[in-house]
Order: structure tokens, then C-alpha cells, then sequence
């Protein structure tokens, strides 16, 4: 213990102050899903969110394991664990853990205090170093201890790639820390998130498209690619530590241990790196700072809050001024359209895919094996529905929310109906069309394309009704995006979801598969039905 | 279970420890039960269609190559697919197909020898030295590196053997 406060105090951290921290931090990380609010807690709640996000990367991991494992050979195994691992883990940090390092309120709390930015610094790291721990441990066990059963894998195996794994992933976070504090910080500035952003949308593809491939593809392309990888491939970092790990495995030597020493060294300085410019970009965020849109102010002729689209599509006045607001913070908050792309991107890639394997046939006209990503895309945007609708119930600006609460509006269901028109008709229904438009293109057909996307409409509002309660939306943007509580909490709720998703599709294809239009029509008809009985229920619930 | 307790930060340490150590167990089990996985290895071959039917007994030699290049390509893959099935095309059928598309063989035959069953491999490794193609040995000396690598050392000397026999590839 003296030997590493020596160290931190070296490196200008007092180790104390930085322990205190680390606790708090780490105190918070647990809590905070359950008593963090001061708005109240939710005894109700036995799991915490942040358990149901570690269990999706460990299901993830368990997925991608189960599909490679005894194929192909261990470097490829092992290149697409630590591939898997390092991007996943930045995803982690970007889309989940961003709000807590770019917190700028801290330094309200902590600012009086003989808090120094370095030490600050290095207790957020540790926080996030903890944050990491889990996930690592989530997205390898199974590549680390599996891997270890391929008829190419040595004893070496398992240290190596418990090494290797360490290092990437460590590297990974330390340069997206390194990314993300390269603006100087200031309110509502937009940075790199847009860019880092989409590394879960192309994650998302690879893993579906490739687990779709090894299962389904009789060409058995990720296999072929993978046994013999383009040159390219030696210079990304995961195919650095793949080759450390294939070498550990089936040729170990003592030269591995330089090499493990080198890496070792430079995962050290990267980390290092980004401990000093996170130290020095909480120096930088002091309160008070210029603004920068102070700096170029422009003068915006005004206009009514609520617009004639917000007022053609809603019911009453205060369903109107819910749907403005809503519309308005969509195209505000950063935060929030950057929460709404993971939930599309299965639909997106469903439909990418169906591109790529020529499975995005016309349901109507062809074979249901040709069509059936047609259906699948549709129904997964419809599967999207309750994940955004939940989006909208987070804000960075959630204190405001009381504005909303003492607000004179003859039911506060007025709020969540905006929400959730903003969400049919401000994300949902241009994708639908967008959707709309590839099928009319692939198939030739407008008309097939209209109907098609026309039953996943009604689809859509009938979920949309049932997802109000569904994920117990009230007053929307009223609650902090914690840590977790994203992603996992409605995990139940979604399962329910895709249920009757799954099942809408498989007789939507039955319907087409007959080429009956009275069969057609009585699926329209039941559509309808549902929408109607979930509207009504909604109805019903808000009164009660 | 005392959900007090399960909702404290100890509670939860104990329960991701807990889910950990099950997924630690799931993990040695199927490390442990590689059989198991391979099982599913393998590749799925139509039925020669009944247009390709009459052509397998004239592929007796590389000079056959003709018959195979007027056809469009999903006959040529189904001519492999085929052979793979079959046991009473003339000996010379592999040479034929090679010489008509060497591309197009090498690459489905490699695949084979990379995400085949031990059965499909061996006829694989078959119809490579039966193909008398140039690049034979080296995907042959390959395969039989990997198999040593992977302790399959039966499948190894297989490869070595085919490839010594008499008219075949050495590796």
C-alpha cells in the first residue's frame, strides 16, 4: 500500500482524497439505479440496471462464443473475442458511461473542496476502471475459458488471452477518454459522440450479419474470410493481440514475454496520457466559462412554440404543446437522438442484410425464406417502439421537469401522448418510409411496398399505445440518464414486445404465403382491432 | 433471500459475483464438450439436379473440361456438390472439373477442408490429388499442417498419404 501511495503521490495524486473518491464513485455506480434520485427511491426493484447490462454482454459473448467455437482456429477465435471485447467496451463508455465523464456538476460539489484536478481525475479513472473491470470480465470469461477447449489451444492459452484481453481493452477506453476530452469543455458544445456513435450501429450489423452467416450461409463466408483475412487485417489492434495469444497457444516461447512487456508498457502511457488530459479537461471545465454560442449570437426571428403539424395531429391543446416540446428537445438534446439510434439499428440491419443475402424478397409475391427479412425489418422497427418511448423519459436537463409537474394541464397524460406521437411520427414513420422506399426500389412494386409498410404502421401505433404503461412513462425528460438504467431496465417489458412481434410476423408471412386477400384483409382487420383495444385500454388505464 | 440485503452494494457484488461463477461453470462445460460443437460442423450438398444427370459418367479425364465450362455456375457448384455425394464418377471426374474452373473448384474445395465433417475433409483431400492441379500440394502440405496443429494426426497422415499415392499430389 505505501509503495502505490508513493506512486500517486508522484504522479501529483493525493491518495487519500483519491481513495475517498474511488469509494463514493464506486458506492454511486451500485446505488444510484435504486437510491441515487433524490426525487425518491423504488424499493420495488430488486435488480439493479446495471446488472441487466452486464448480462446482455455476457449473453452477447456467450452467442459469438457458441457460434466459433471449434471453427476455423484459435487465432481466428481469439481475434474476434478481443475485437468483440474492445469495441463493445468503447460502446459501453460512449453510449452508457459518457454522462458521468463528461460531468461538468461534479465540479460544483467538489470545486470548494481541496479536491485537485489530477486527483479528481484519477478517482474517475479508477470509477471507470471499475465500470471496465465488469464488462471485461463479462465479454471474456467465456472466449478466455472456451477458447481454451479448441484442438489447436495450448495450456498458454488462457493467461495469454486473459493478458491480451486486459490490454486492449484498457487501451480502447483510455483512447476513447483521449477522444472525448480533446474539445475544451463547454455546455452544450457538439463533439465526437455523432462519430463514435455509430460504432454501435456497425457492431450491431457485423454481429447480426456474421451470426446470421455462420448459421444460415452455405458458403460458410465468415469462416473462409476469417481462415484467410485480407493483408489489411494484420494492422488492427485486435489482430496485434490475436497473434500474441495464436502464438502463446500453440508455438510459447520467452520472446512472448518481451512482447507482453512492450504492450504492457505502451497500455501504461496511453493510460497515463489520458489520465493527465482528464485532469486537465475537469482543470478546464471550471463554472462560468464563455459560452460559445455567446460568441456568434444569432437573431432568430420567433415563432409559435407549437406548430401546425404538432396541432393537425393531436387532440387537444395540451396534447399539442406536449408534442412541440417533445419535437423541439429532439432536436435539441444531443444526448437524447444519439440514445435513439441503438434501438433502430436491428431493423436497420435486418434490412441491410436481407440487401446483402438477396433475402429482402417481396412477401407478397415470393417464397416466405426469400421474404422473410422484409418482415423481419418491419417488425423490428415495431420492437424499437417501447425502447424509444423510453428514451424520451431521460434527460441531462431532468431537473426542469417540475416546470411540467405544477404545469395547468387538465391531465398529465397530455405529456406521455406527446411523447409518444413525437416518436411515431418524428422516428418511427420516416424509417418506415425510408423502409418503404428500398422495398419499392428492390421490388418493383410500390404498391406491395405501401401495403407492407402500411400493416407495420398500425403495428406501430398499437404498440406505441400499449408502451405508455408498458414502460411506465409519465412525464417525459424528467428523469437522469443513469448509469444502466438505459439500456436495461425494460428488458421484461421489451421480451413481452418482441413476443407478440414474432408472432405478428409469422402470420403476416402465413397471410402472404397464401396469396389470399380475404386471409390479407382479416390480418388488416385484426391489426386494426388491437390498435383500437390498445388504445382503449390505454383509455382506461389513464382514468383509473 | 433477503432483498434488503440483495439491494445493497453487497447484495449486488454478490449477485454479478454469482452470475459470474455460473457462467464460469457454463463456460468449463462447454470447453469440456468440444464433440458436442463439432458435431455441427459440416456442410450441406443438394442432389445433383436432374438436368446434370447424364453428364457425370463423360468427366473421365481433364480433356472432359469442355462439358463443365459451357455450363452457368450453379451447375459447376452443383457438379462438386455432387461428386461429393457420389462414389461411381469416373476417376478422372475431379481432373475434369479442375481444369474447366480451377477457381472456382480450389476455393469450394478448401472450404471444404476448413468447415467440412472428417468425412467430408477426407473426400476433400480426395478429390484434390485427384485433380493433379498445380496448386494441389500446397493447399494439401497446408491442411496437413493445420491438422497437426489441431492433434488431428490421423487426418494429418491421411493428407500425407493421398497425396503420395500413385498419380496423386505429393505435399
Amino acid at each position: 500500500m505505501a509503495v502505490v501511495n508513493q506512486l500517486l503521490g508522484r504522479l501529483g495524486v493525493n491518495p487519500r482524497v483519491c481513495r475517498a473518491l474511488v469509494r463514493a464513485l464506486v458506492l454511486m455506480d451500485l446505488r444510484s439505479p435504486h437510491y441515487g434520485r433524490a426525487t425518491g427511491t423504488r424499493p420495488g426493484e430488486v435488480i439493479a440496471p446495471l446488472y441487466w447490462v452486464i448480462g446482455q454482454y455476457l449473453f452477447i459473448s456467450t452467442i459469438v462464443t457458441a457460434l466459433l467455437f471449434a471453427r476455423v482456429d484459435v487465432w481466428a477465435f481469439a481475434f474476434v473475442g478481443l475485437a468483440l471485447s474492445m469495441l463493445l467496451v468503447v460502446n459501453a463508455v460512449v453510449v452508457e458511461f459518457n454522462e458521468v465523464v463528461l460531468d461538468l456538476e461534479d465540479r460544483d460539489v467538489l470545486g470548494p473542496r481541496p479536491v485537485s484536478p489530477r486527483t479528481y481525475a484519477a478517482a474517475r479513472f479508477a470509477n471507470l476502471g471499475f465500470y471496465v473491470a465488469l464488462l471485461t470480465l463479462a465479454l471474456n470469461l467465456f472466449p478466455a475459458v472456451v477458447g481454451a477447449g479448441l484442438r489447436d489451444a495450448g495450456p498458454w492459452y488462457l493467461p495469454a488471452y486473459a493478458l491480451a484481453c486486459v490490454l486492449g481493452n484498457l487501451t480502447a477506453v483510455a483512447l476513447t477518454v483521449l477522444v472525448y476530452s480533446l474539445a475544451p469543455p463547454r455546455p452544450g458544445r457538439q463533439d465526437v459522440r455523432d462519430v463514435l456513435a455509430w460504432t454501435q450501429i456497425v457492431l450491431t450489423l457485423v454481429v447480426f450479419y456474421g451470426g446470421q452467416l455462420i448459421l444460415r450461409n452455405a458458403s460458410h463466408a465468415i469462416e473462409v474470410f476469417l481462415s484467410e483475412p485480407p493483408a489489411w487485417f494484420s494492422w488492427l489492434p485486435p489482430a496485434w493481440l490475436a497473434n500474441f495469444v495464436a502464438e502463446a497457444a500453440t508455438r510459447p516461447g520467452l520472446h512472448l514475454l518481451a512482447w507482453a512487456a512492450a504492450a504492457g508498457v505502451a497500455t501504461g502511457l496511453v493510460a497515463f496520457l489520458a489520465l493527465v488530459r482528464l485532469a486537465r479537461f475537469y482543470a478546464e471545465a471550471q463554472p462560468g466559462g464563455p459560452d460559445e454560442a455567446s460568441a456568434g449570437a444569432v437573431v432568430y426571428r420567433p415563432r409559435p412554440f407549437v406548430g401546425r403539424l404538432a396541432r393537425w395531429l393531436t387532440d387537444s391543446r395540451a396534447d399539442a404543446a406536449s408534442l412541440a416540446l417533445c419535437l423541439r428537445l429532439l432536436r435539441r438534446d444531443h444526448d437524447l437522438r444519439m440514445r435513439m439510434l441503438p434501438p433502430l439499428t436491428l431493423a436497420i440491419a435486418a434490412a441491410a442484410m436481407g440487401l446483402f443475402s438477396g433475402q429482402l424478397g417481396n412477401p407478397f409475391t415470393e417464397d416466405a425464406a426469400l421474404a422473410v427479412l422484409s418482415v423481419a425489418a418491419v417488425q423490428l422497427l415495431v420492437l424499437a417502439v417501447p425502447s424509444l418511448l423510453h428514451q424520451m423519459r431521460f434527460s441531462r436537463s431532468h431537473a426542469a421537469a417540475w416546470a411540467l409537474e405544477v404545469a395547468p394541464v387538465p391531465s398529465v397524460r397530455a405529456y406521455a401522448e406527446g411523447a409518444r406521437l413525437a416518436v411515431c411520427y418524428a422516428i418511427a414513420l420516416p424509417v418506415l418510409v425510408a423502409l418503404g422506399v428500398v422495398f419499392a426500389v428492390v421490388w418493383r412494386d410500390p404498391a406491395s411496398a405501401a401495403l407492407h409498410c402500411g400493416l407495420g404502421w398500425i403495428a406501430v401505433l398499437a404498440v406505441s399505445h400499449a408502451s405508455v404503461p408498458g414502460v411506465r412513462l409519465r412525464i417525459p425528460f424528467a428523469r437522469e440518464a443513469a448509469r444502466g438504467e438505459i439500456t436495461g431496465a425494460i428488458v421484461p417489458f421489451l421480451a413481452a414486445v418482441a413476443t407478440v412481434a414474432l408472432l405478428l410476423g409469422v402470420v403476416e408471412l402465413q397471410a402472404c404465403r397464401s396469396r389470399s386477400p380475404v386471409l390479407l384483409l382479416a390480418y388488416a382487420l385484426g391489426l386494426l382491432i388491437v390498435l383500437r383495444a390498445a388504445r382503449w385500454a390505454r383509455g382506461r388505464a389513464g382514468r383509473g | 433471500v433477503d432483498k434488503h440485503w440483495l439491494r445493497s452494494p453487497a447484495g449486488q457484488l454478490s449477485l454479478l459475483g454469482a452470475t459470474f461463477l455460473a457462467a464460469l461453470g457454463l463456460a468449463l462445460a462447454m470447453a469440456t464438450q468440444r464433440w458436442f460443437f463439432e458435431r455441427y460442423i459440416v456442410e450441406k450438398y443438394r442432389a445433383l439436379p436432374a438436368q446434370l444427370a447424364a453428364l457425370p459418367p463423360q468427366l473421365t479425364g481433364a480433356e472432359a473440361a469442355p462439358l463443365v465450362t459451357a455450363l452457368p455456375a450453379a451447375d459447376r457448384e452443383a457438379l462438386y456438390e455432387g461428386w461429393m455425394q457420389a462414389d461411381d464418377w469416373p476417376a478422372g471426374a475431379p481432373a475434369a472439373l479442375s481444369r474447366a474452373d480451377p477457381e472456382l473448384y480450389l476455393r469450394r474445395v478448401k472450404q471444404t477442408l476448413l468447415c467440412g465433417s472428417d468425412e467430408q475433409r477426407r473426400r476433400g483431400v480426395r478429390f484434390l490429388t485427384a485433380s493433379g492441379h498445380p496448386e494441389a500440394a500446397g493447399i494439401l502440405r497446408r491442411t496437413a499442417e493445420r491438422a497437426r496443429a489441431r492433434r488431428e494426426e490421423a487426418f494429418a497422415d491421411f493428407c500425407i498419404a493421398a497425396g503420395n499415392e500413385p498419380g496423386g499430389t505429393p505435399p
